[in-house]
């Protein structure tokens, strides 16, 4: 970033103010309960990339937590773009961000009842591309922790809420382990699901594999990946998988929006296909 | 990865490489060159 994105506006409940002094209610159930929902959009480039399909998800998290915004997606949409389009001069050529919409059930009155309207945020915020760029070259340390994602009856994985604590624990297991590992988290029934920032792929038999959307984040980077195979002639799996599945396969990788495709060195020691990832992969 | 390249219009992989220390950005740049001719 050429400046700090604490410099750049952002909105807040029908304000453009500057990041840096956005304030939200200590009794919003975003921060006392974790009610809330969110969603992430990747620039590259300098431009929004699917965009549209990052806002129809974070209305499906919306419905699924009966959180009203108190806006249609196409204000939200035009509201997205518009903060992107303020801060994109903070933006050095080479660089891009990621654009959040952050919205929670709103303040608690107490008293007078249940909040009455959400808090709606719309910021950006840079990418860390530190934490992954690595593993671009050197391949993602994969390991399954014991902490198991939670299951739909519980809590809907297809929807993107704010309560990271499950991925959250699950990290901190991996970074146990080794401290650059990322976590493949098993749901119930011993089946993978998901990383703590993303889905898993992975390829044998010339087939690409990947957990069946029960029990994971219906990810944009994912479907996006699924529509290339379909052109590419290239046979698209979703079932239930074990980390024996992944052990035997000849390449696997992680898929999520800001690193976007991360090949894997190995799970639980185990060395994925080829030893070292390569651009075609 | 060639493939995601296309879709999203940048080489994504090099400006990630661009923005971390500088001593690791020479070192894995120069990897990923010896893998791209690879």
């Amino acid at each position: 970033m050429v400046d700090s994105m604490e410099n750049g506006l952002c909105y807040v409940n029908g304000s453009f103010v500057p990041a840096s002094e956005a304030r939200v209610s200590i009794f919003d159930r975003g921060f006392t309960s974790g009610e809330g929902v969110y969603d992430v959009t990747r620039s590259f480039g300098h431009k929004l990339f699917k965009l549209d399909e990052h806002i129809a998800r974070l209305y499906c998290s919306l419905k699924y937590t009966r959180i009203d915004c108190g806006m249609p997606p196409t204000e939200m949409t035009r509201l997205s773009i518009d903060i992107f389009e303020r801060n994109k001069h903070l933006l050095a050529p080479d660089d891009d961000c990621a654009l959040w919409q952050v919205i929670s059930r709103g303040a608690d009155r107490f008293a007078k009842g249940r909040p009455v309207a959400a808090t709606v945020t719309i910021f950006c915020v840079p990418i860390a591309y530190h934490t992954f760029a690595r593993e671009y070259v050197e391949g993602c340390i994969v390991v399954t922790p014991s902490t198991r994602r939670t299951p739909p009856q519980s809590l809907e994985a297809k929807a993107k809420i704010t309560n990271k604590v499950n991925h959250t624990i699950a990290a901190f297991e991996a970074k146990l382990v080794n401290p650059r590992a990322t976590p493949l988290m098993l749901d119930l029934d011993g089946n993978i699901s998901e990383t703590h920032l993303g889905n898993f792929f992975f390829v044998a038999g010339g087939k690409l594999h990947t957990s069946t959307s029960r029990t994971v984040l219906g990810g944009i980077t994912r479907s996006t990946l699924f529509s290339m195979a379909g052109e590419m002639s290239i046979p698209v799996v979703e079932g239930n998988f074990t980390p024996y599945d992944v052990y035997c396969a000849d390449e696997a990788f992680t898929a999520s929006t800001s690193p976007s495709i991360v090949p894997v060195k190995s799970l639980n020691g185990s060395a994925i296909g080829k030893t070292v990832p390569g651009p075609s992969r | 990865m060639r493939e995601w390249e296309k879709v999203v219009g940048i080489d994504f992989v090099s400006q990630a490489l661009g923005h971390i220390e500088d001593l690791d950005k020479q070192s894995l740049s120069g990897q990923w060159a010896k893998l791209r001719e690879a």
